[in-house]
């Protein structure tokens, strides 16, 4: 059964496969993905290159849970 | 910066998403409780950039001023992360300086610190998605892992479940 992307319960599986197969995943080298996003500060609809295009950028992913 | 996601651990205290609006909200709540002031940037509702990076509940990237992955790592560890943006620091400079570099490829795997697992992990949960958060993830670990790693776990949340939730909600 797929789970829907925001769900409600937590997974039993602990989301296990997921870190399996993030070793395969995205590469180091290749080009990061682009996409619109929205800038919490301000509301405003931004691509996330727009960080990037000055220097590196640390991107760290989470939630308040 | 910081890419807001879906809840890792919904509860009744903080439920999963089901709308942009929400999801907004608690972004914000969780810059307030934080005291985050690095850019957080809200991904869609559907989780599209949180996908297309590997859909982990707290990974790490970097990124090149080229728009080239850097680093990745399948969690936050704020110590190899340093060491990585002082290795690129030096990288850049002994390209700037001696232009004699030349490209290679490495892979790194290691350890990250936890500090008082499970206890302050539960804690956790309990603050933010509430004792339902703590109980599925509870029972998750049995699932996977047995009984063993669960017990100690059903313990300690029973020595503190009273104390923590009498305490106001996170936020």
């Amino acid at each position: 059964m797929t789970e829907a992307y925001n769900y409600e319960h937590f997974p039993q599986d602990l989301d296990a496969p997921l870190f399996a197969a993030f070793q395969n995943g995205l590469r180091v080298g290749t080009p990061a993905p682009d996409g619109e996003v929205t800038r919490l500060e301000d509301g405003a609809r931004v691509f996330l290159s727009e960080y990037w295009r000055a220097s590196p950028v640390v991107i760290e992913f989470g939630s308040i849970t | 910066m910081f890419v807001y996601v879906r809840e890792a651990h919904p509860g009744e205290r903080l439920p999963h998403h089901a709308s942009i609006d929400q999801k907004m909200q608690h972004a914000r709540w969780f810059c307030e409780r934080w005291l985050v002031r690095r850019p957080i940037l809200v991904d869609d509702l559907d989780g599209p950039l949180h996908q297309a990076y590997g859909t982990l509940p707290n990974m790490t990237y970097i990124v090149s001023a080229v728009g080239r992955v850097a680093y990745r790592a399948d969690w936050t560890d704020a110590h190899s992360i340093k060491w990585v943006l002082d290795y690129l620091r030096h990288e850049s400079v002994e390209k700037a300086t001696t232009r004699r570099v030349t490209p290679f490829y490495s892979e790194l795997a290691g350890h990250r610190s936890v500090m008082d697992y499970p206890r302050a992990f539960i804690e956790g949960l309990a603050r933010g998605g509430g004792a339902r958060a703590v109980e599925e993830f509870i029972n998750a670990v049995e699932q996977r892992r047995g009984k063993s790693e669960a017990d100690p776990m059903r313990r300690v949340w029973s020595q503190i479940q009273q104390q923590v939730l009498a305490q106001p909600a996170d936020p």
